[in-house]
């Protein structure tokens, strides 16, 4: 088990090299000089701008460069922002906890809705139960997020007034407030989700319900709660969980346009303001971070998936 | 005990532990029905050891699961009743129905590889058993189950207990399905293929196992194997199974001796002639290999299903179907031209 973590690990360590490299080859691919954008409209002399590349370093050779930036960057600093002058580290820390609190309870939407479904469907197959089911799955799949996201906010806080339009408030200066206004935003990203969560928590589960495992617990005598609650489900959590593990890296992603829609000041806007304020600083340690975010979540993923699965957890080889 | 045509099949026998009356069981496929099990019967008396033989896909797992309920949503039970110890599980409640499952019918599946859940240790799965019918806590069901292993033939039982099954070999596991099923003790053992995956000192030892549940607790056991040594060894009667149906039954010593069915003789290894009882103690001998194969049936049998493959066929074995008739003591056959001159052509 050590050793299989070790090497996840190590394999994490080496996908984030990669990602960093590839965002900072990136950011320098895009059109336009940064040396210019960073000197921004009115500066347009040349000397200017030689001074400007000088000052951030940019008439080095790339990998001087890269190695000057991740060096700063694993200490935490990442410059400044062109826009506002504040360090991007207090930025970007200050905008995580808004959207891992997103994050988090789209995924407990998904979870608490896609699960039962999914076992429900599975159990009850072929019933009405289950035709409902996939009804919700095939909408929840097909709808994209900002057209549910767009729907939830004309019908439940224009038309009814239900819940507080778009915008945020602290969790530490109203709970209550903050929990209201979330919950649309995480209906909205995670629906999807939930609909996969269910779908793959269906096929489990009808996969693991005819198999000759389930058969012996039933000759055993076990309750149905336990042949399903128990020897059916804890098959069915291992396709399931690594499931959720790769959707989660995908909420992120989903909490882009989400925190957009809802006027949400989380990372996910922070990144796509960046993008169209051609803030380099700001974009280029959103990226890394969100490396950082994505690489560090598929890592625990693993370990829940080996924690579950004992043909990984004990004999420490992959299947 | 309920007293019906079939009881008479089991003169030898006291009490009739297990009767099976008419089975049928189809399986609706993409591709149409099959007729996996046809009108099978058959009585088990107390603390007998009945064999269920047959080549590969005439119907035996089948008839296994249908006892135990168990078959899968694409079988039906067409016709059929399960009578265990007087009472028809038809009329249980599926609650009813669990509570005999484990303690009172104890189930070997043939399949040891898949059979057992692969995210539980050993000793939980068999614990389970424990703590379900016999009430045991957590720490006494472990105590039981390393018990339980020992008396399988599994060395190191304390430290098997905690493992899981792929860390198990294909005889290891089998073993282990084993001690689940005879974990409680039950009055019914059915073991689909035991001892297939096992060396020939485990496989006596688990014979020994079954003969000791059988003297000890009156234990009642079906038995289905390929292998005619076991079936030597350890069974008191033999069904012989084909597509589905029965065509022989007779106490064991009589159908090594006397077999009466032209498939019978044939799976004995022998032309039809005499000097079969020297078949018996030929140890591990596996079933003779047949020419030709078992049909897949999409429909009842209206003739003798083996005829493609018998060398006395003849006509009316082509349209007519042979139905069971004595043929001395506890012998029954179906066949139109049984016995080793080919009855009275
Ligand atoms: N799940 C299934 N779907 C369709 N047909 C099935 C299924 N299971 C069994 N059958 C049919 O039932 C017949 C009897 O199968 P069964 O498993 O009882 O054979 P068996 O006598 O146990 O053979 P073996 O010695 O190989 O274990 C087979 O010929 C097969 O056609
Ligand atoms: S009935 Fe005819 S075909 Fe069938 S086994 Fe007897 S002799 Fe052979
Ligand atoms: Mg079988």
């Amino acid at each position: 088990m050590t050793r299989y973590l070790l090497r996840r690990t190590l394999h994490a360590l080496i996908a984030l090299f990669l990602a960093t490299v590839m965002v900072f080859i990136g950011i320098r691919a895009l059109p336009g000089d940064p040396a210019i954008a960073l000197a921004g409209e009115e500066a347009l002399n040349p000397e200017m701008i030689e001074a400007i590349r000088q000052r951030y370093g940019l008439d080095q050779p790339p990998p001087v460069q890269y190695w000057r930036w991740i060096g700063q960057a694993v200490q935490g600093d990442f410059g400044r922002s062109i826009r506002t002058g504040l360090p991007v580290s207090a930025l970007i820390v200050s905008r995580i906890p808004i959207t891992i609190q997103l994050t988090m309870l789209s995924l407990l939407v998904a979870v608490t809705i896609g699960m039962p479904a999914g076992v429900i469907s599975a159990v009850r197959r072929g019933k009405p139960a289950d035709y409902l089911a996939n009804g919700f799955g095939l909408a929840g799949l097909s709808i994209p997020n900002f057209v549910l996201g767009m729907a939830l906010i004309i019908t439940l806080t224009v038309d009814r007034n239900w819940f507080p339009s778009s915008g945020y408030t602290s969790f530490a200066v109203d709970p209550v407030d903050n929990l209201m206004r979330m919950v649309l935003p995480a209906i909205t990203l995670g629906t999807s989700m939930s609909a996969i969560i269910m779908r793959q928590m269906r096929s489990s589960m009808l996969d693991a319900l005819t198999a000759d495992y389930v058969r012996t617990a039933r000759s055993k005598g076990l309750s149905e709660w336990s042949v399903i609650g128990s020897h059916a489900l804890r098959n069915s959590l291992i396709t399931v969980t690594t499931v959720i593990g790769l959707q989660l890296a995908g909420l992120l992603s989903g909490a882009v346009i989400t925190e957009q829609i809802f006027l949400i000041p989380g990372f996910g806007k922070l990144l796509l303001d960046s993008v169209f304020q051609r803030d380099y600083p700001v974009l280029q340690g959103v990226v890394v971070i969100a490396a950082v975010a994505y690489v560090s979540i598929n890592l625990l993923v693993d370990i829940t998936y080996s924690l579950l699965n004992p043909r990984i957890r004990v004999s420490g080889t992959g299947v | 005990m309920t007293a019906t045509g079939q009881a008479a099949d089991t003169a030898s026998t006291t009490q009739t532990r297990l009767q099976v009356d008419d089975l049928s069981v189809r399986f609706h496929t993409d591709d149409g029905d099959i007729c996996a099990v046809d009108g099978l019967s058959f009585d088990l008396g107390a603390r007998e050891v009945l064999a269920l033989v047959g080549e590969s896909g005439c119907g035996k797992s089948v008839t296994a699961t249908a006892i135990l309920g168990l078959l899968p949503d694409a079988a039906e039970m067409t016709s059929g009743r399960i009578v265990l110890d007087g009472t028809d599980l038809a009329g249980l409640s599926r609650s009813q129905l669990r509570a005999l499952r484990g303690s009172k019918i104890g189930m070997v599946f043939q399949e040891p590889m898949t059979s057992l859940n692969p995210v539980f240790t050993v000793g939980r799965q068999i614990g389970e058993v424990l703590t379900r019918h016999l009430g045991h806590r957590k720490r006494q069901a472990r105590e039981v189950a390393v018990e339980l292993l020992d008396r399988v033939g599994i060395p190191a039982p304390r430290q098997r207990i905690s493992e899981y099954p792929h860390q198990l070999s294909g005889g290891m596991r089998q073993r282990v399905m084993i001690a689940m099923a005879i974990a409680c003790n039950p009055s019914v053992l059915i073991a689909d293929e035991p001892t297939t995956a096992l060396d020939v000192t485990i496989q006596a030892g688990i014979l020994d196992i079954m003969r000791s549940l059988r003297s000890d607790l009156g234990t009642s056991i079906i038995l289905i194997t390929h292998d005619l040594g076991v079936v030597a060894d350890i069974a008191d009667r033999v069904v012989i199974m084909y597509a589905g149906r029965k065509i022989e039954q007779a106490p064991v010593e009589q159908l090594f001796s006397q077999p009466q069915h032209p498939y019978t003789m044939g799976l004995l290894g022998a032309v039809p002639r005499p000097g079969m009882a020297a078949m018996m103690h030929g140890a591990d001998r596996r079933l003779a290999e047949i020419p030709g194969r078992v049909p897949v049936m999409t429909a009842p049998a209206s003739d003798c299903s083996f005829h493609p493959r018998c060398p006395r066929a003849a006509d009316r074995c082509r349209s007519l179907r042979p139905e069971l008739e004595g043929r001395g003591h506890d012998h029954r056959v179906a066949c139109f031209y049984p016995g080793e001159e080919g009855g009275a052509q």
